[in-house]
């Protein structure tokens, strides 16, 4: 029992850093554009396929050491996933910037479709699923009687010590403190001087490069990827987004691991789970907008914009 | 100069045109309209992807030029006010023609169909969205409700069609009402994720609540519906001449769809309407001045959800196959797109949203899945270009160009740049 119990952790965890990654960039964007951007899962998707081409180069290339690959799958898919997300931005977002909700969500919804059939179409097979690199594939040592997943356990640290670096770059920096200035009041960051158009920039590069590491790890832990894997992804991260209120990046941090605790208990202890948990997952998010719409973590009188 | 509105200014003048003036005005305005249909009907009979693309082009560019031009489009626009009844009649006419020019392509006659029922759906998120101004991005769901209600009565309890369309039209009402409650705490992007959860709650429910829907496997063998003893999939024939049996499909939902437009013209005239166009322009003021914004918004999910429940009824009855993969969340985009581009809160223009979103796709077979990417792409550049859609309400397009220059005002940096060609009311 308590076996499971461990192993149920470790899983809440993997999956909750992951959910918590993309988590970090929904609450970054609705933070400076008050936009959700439901592209944002096929940025998520993007990364994966991109850490696929990465491995089959490698491959190419003759590299041996799996961490190498692993750490250059990393590299490559977050210097993509940016790139395109500040791409979005910029052809996309900008032009309907300050517009009604409605057309910016229209608006990011279709270029979740451009983006989704673009892999579809021009990605050798991109319609179907492909297997994931993985070199630790059934690696895993016990520690008692639980077994544990060298995979698992780098994928935790990663996502660890990569929120815990957005911490400090929020937090800490000018770059940062920018960023949460143009979230608070757009017009009165631009008043002190901060260019608001660079602010929103960096956030799509920090937002969608944190996406696309999601997307590698996702494929590391799955071990295979397809095309339209994006969408589930998007709502588990905005999901979550929502839990930890939308727009407060620290409640983002902690919103991924609540929504993986939540699916992996459904799973646990409700039979046939698997096949319920989505709906536990969007029953949690309507539930939080209705009663908490400002996230679990803040005092429900404070107002969210 | 501001620009005048001749919808919201126009008061009803005395006609006082000489008995000639009026049938040369009007032989003019039915000469147009025809040629107009005559120009649809080769497009959408055109069978090659690579015509129908040149075809949308220069669609496309007709409408830009049209647009550059706003003496002719307010003459046009008044000639047709002065003749309305006589335009929808000759309107009317041509539909009911629509079938007999290709008796001998019933695909198309489907297709025409097909493009009826979108246009109830769309009527009905237009209720919701365009006149109450809630954000609704579920609305499949009352596709499906109003779909697996009026199936699963005739498959399983032998119910007829005529009992089961208004039953699904209230199922869908009543998963509305459901979605309102919630709906009711939120606005803005909230509104949209608790719409989008439910959507997709619903979806999953209907994979797995197999009892009620057969899941995955779908609702198969849905009778046609039938009256007297006539069934609709048996031909009409009137002499010699056999009749197609997807006309009487599409003359089923032309005339719903004939009735759901009159329905929302007088819903938006009514009491009822200005009501929910109050709450869509301003909730607090409405709130002020006495509306009862928590009824009327829990109404105006219920009415347009009964309008989704009608066209998925008359779907699944034509089809005679309901399957989940028809309710994703794309059927909710595709509804959705309909409506923005048609033009929020037009009836007309929401109605040409969807034959166009219907008829395009469909014509576009030939490029496959490009055809996705395209309409990703598509409805991205109207976002940017067009947001008000095709033909937008009036007072719609005003707030448009006002948000836009607003937004320039506040990037330019200066707070005094005067907005030029506005009048006063626009500038905050």
């Amino acid at each position: 029992m308590f076996e499971t119990w461990i192993q149920q952790l470790v899983n809440s965890l993997t999956i909750g850093g992951m959910y918590t990654l993309v988590a970090v960039g929904f609450t970054l964007f609705f933070g400076v554009l008050r936009l959700i951007n439901f592209a944002h899962g096929e940025v998520f998707m993007l990364g994966g396929f991109t850490g696929l081409v990465v491995a089959w180069l490698a491959e190419d290339l003759g590299i041996e050491s799996g961490l190498l690959i692993i750490f250059l799958m990393f590299v490559f898919s977050m210097a993509v996933c940016a790139v395109i997300g500040a791409l979005m931005e910029r052809f996309a977002y900008r032009p309907v910037r300050g517009m009604p909700v409605l057309i910016m969500l229209v608006t990011s919804l279709a270029v979740g479709i451009v983006v989704r059939e673009a892999v579809k179409e021009f990605f050798p097979e991109g319609a179907n699923p492909h297997a994931f690199y993985s070199p630790f594939k059934y690696d895993s040592f016990n520690l008692g009687s639980v077994v544990l997943d060298y995979t698992q356990i780098g994928l935790i640290l990663t996502s660890i010590v990569l929120v815990y670096a957005v911490y400090l770059l929020v937090a800490k920096t000018w770059v940062g403190r920018a960023m949460r200035a143009t979230s608070e009041d757009l017009d009165a960051a631009r008043m002190m001087g901060i260019d608001v158009d660079i602010v929103i920039r960096n956030t799509f590069f920090l937002g969608s490069a944190l996406g696309g590491v999601a997307g590698v790890m996702n494929g590391l832990l799955y071990l295979s990827i397809r095309f339209d894997m994006g969408w589930v992804m998007a709502i588990k991260g905005f999901t979550a987004a929502v839990v930890g209120g939308l727009g407060n990046i620290y409640g983002a941090m902690f919103g991924g691991y609540i929504v993986a605790a939540v699916e992996v208990l459904v799973v646990a202890l409700i039979p046939e789970g698997s096949r319920y948990k989505d709906v536990f997952v969007f029953l949690l998010l309507i539930g939080v907008l209705v009663f908490r719409p400002s996230g679990l973590l803040r005092a429900p009188e404070q107002k969210v914009g | 100069m501001p620009e005048v509105d001749f919808i919201d200014t126009q008061v009803a003048r005395e006609d006082t045109r000489t008995l000639a003036e009026k049938a040369r005005d009007r032989l003019a305005l039915g000469g147009c309209q025809v040629a107009l249909f005559a120009a649809f009907l080769v497009g959408i009979a055109l069978e090659d992807a690579i015509l129908v693309t040149g075809f949308l082009l220069f669609i496309v560019a007709g409408a830009v030029g049209w647009g550059r031009m706003p003496k002719l489009n307010s003459w046009a626009r008044n000639h047709l006010a002065r003749d309305k009844r006589f335009a929808q009649l000759v309107l009317l006419a041509l539909l009911v023609l629509f079938p007999f020019v290709f008796l001998d392509n019933p695909y198309l006659i489907h297709l025409g169909a097909l493009a009826a029922i979108f246009a109830i759906m769309a009527l009905g998120l237009n209720i919701t969205l365009g006149f109450c101004g809630l954000l609704d991005v579920g609305f499949a769901v009352y596709f499906a409700a109003g779909a697996y209600a009026s199936s699963q009565l005739a498959v399983i309890f032998d119910v007829s069609f005529w009992i089961g369309l208004p039953i699904g039209g209230l199922t869908a009402a009543f998963f509305g009402f459901l979605v309102a409650w919630p709906a009711l705490r939120v606005s803005d992007h909230y509104l949209a994720l608790v719409t989008l959860g439910y959507g997709l709650i619903m979806n999953l429910l209907h994979r797995n609540f197999t009892f009620l829907t057969h899941g995955t496997d779908g609702v198969i063998n849905i009778p046609p519906p039938s009256i007297f003893g006539w069934d609709f999939v048996t031909p009409i024939e009137i002499g010699d001449l056999e009749l197609p049996f997807q006309m009487n499909f599409y003359f089923l939902a032309l005339i719903i769809t004939v009735l759901t437009v009159f329905v929302s013209i007088r819903l938006r005239d009514s009491n009822l309407g200005r009501q929910w166009e109050a709450i869509r322009e301003d909730e607090v003021a409405a709130r002020c001045f006495g509306v009862n914004v928590r009824r009327l918004k829990i109404i105006a999910f219920s009415t347009g959800a009964f309008f989704g429940g009608i066209g998925g009824a008359v779907f699944a009855h034509m089809i005679g196959f309901v399957h989940p993969d028809n309710f994703v969340l794309l059927t909710s985009i595709m509804i959705l797109a309909m409506v923005i581009i048609g033009g929020m809160g037009n009836i007309a223009g929401v109605v040409v949203g969807a034959v166009a979103l219907t008829l395009i796709p469909e014509r576009l077979r030939e490029f496959e899945d490009l055809r996705m990417l395209l309409f990703g792409g598509a409805l991205v550049l109207i976002m940017i270009y067009r947001p008000q859609g095709l033909f937008p309400n009036s007072r719609r397009r005003r707030e448009l160009q006002a948000e836009k220059i607003n937004t320039l005002i506040a990037e330019s940096g200066r707070d005094d740049a005067e907005a030029p060609g506005l009048p006063d009311e626009v500038k905050v």
